[in-house]
């Protein structure tokens, strides 16, 4: 029997570094974006930027970030691969990977 | 809710609370977004924690959703894990 993945709903969140302007904000959110799409997953709607707000607690001497959410279906092998690169990017504070009940 | 004062120590055997009902279930609302932080502070205590059932009155099956949504909020600082 061939191998099938499982699509999954999922809901992404991350917090990206204040001192970025507006205008990499949306780079680093699209280039994320693009690397979903690139490794066969499929961003569902629009990235939603909540834009600046402030932490509950500092993070990295940062008491704000840039919230931004994105909801994508992939697989479970192409969300590690997200959670990885999150991980690496120095531009994200924190970042919560969810799958969505409904 | 709270008995008049002076009937307090008289009041004591028929306390009973008025039964509150679950928010989230007047509101039909099924599923908590983690992200909305001004409901969920709604439910949480000035130090950050989660208010018990016996307070917020919520339903067993709406509690625990409201726990996971403030769980994840606290993730990325949303809500904060304590207070001071």
């Amino acid at each position: 029997m061939p191998a099938t993945t499982t699509i999954i709903d999922y809901e992404v969140t991350y917090v990206l570094r204040p001192s970025l302007e507006e205008t990499e904000v949306d780079e680093k959110a699209n280039a994320i974006a693009e690397g979903v799409k690139t490794r066969g997953g499929e961003v569902v709607g629009e990235l939603e930027k909540a834009g600046k707000r402030r932490l509950a607690y500092e993070i990295d001497d940062v008491r704000e970030g840039y919230y931004v959410t994105m909801h994508f279906k992939s697989g479970a092998e192409e969300q590690r691969e997200l959670e990885r690169l999150l991980r690496l990017n120095e531009s994200v504070l924190r970042h919560i990977i969810i799958r969505k009940t409904d | 809710m709270a008995a008049p004062k002076g009937k307090r120590a008289s009041a004591k055997k028929d306390r009973r609370p008025k039964r509150k009902v679950c928010t989230f279930c007047a509101e039909r609302l099924h599923d908590l977004d983690y992200k909305d932080t001004t409901r969920l502070r709604k439910y949480i205590s000035e130090r950050g924690k989660i208010l018990p059932r016996r307070i917020s009155g919520n339903c067993a099956s709406h509690q625990r959703a409201l726990t996971t949504a403030v769980k994840r909020a606290r993730v990325i600082a949303l809500l904060p894990f304590v207070v001071q």
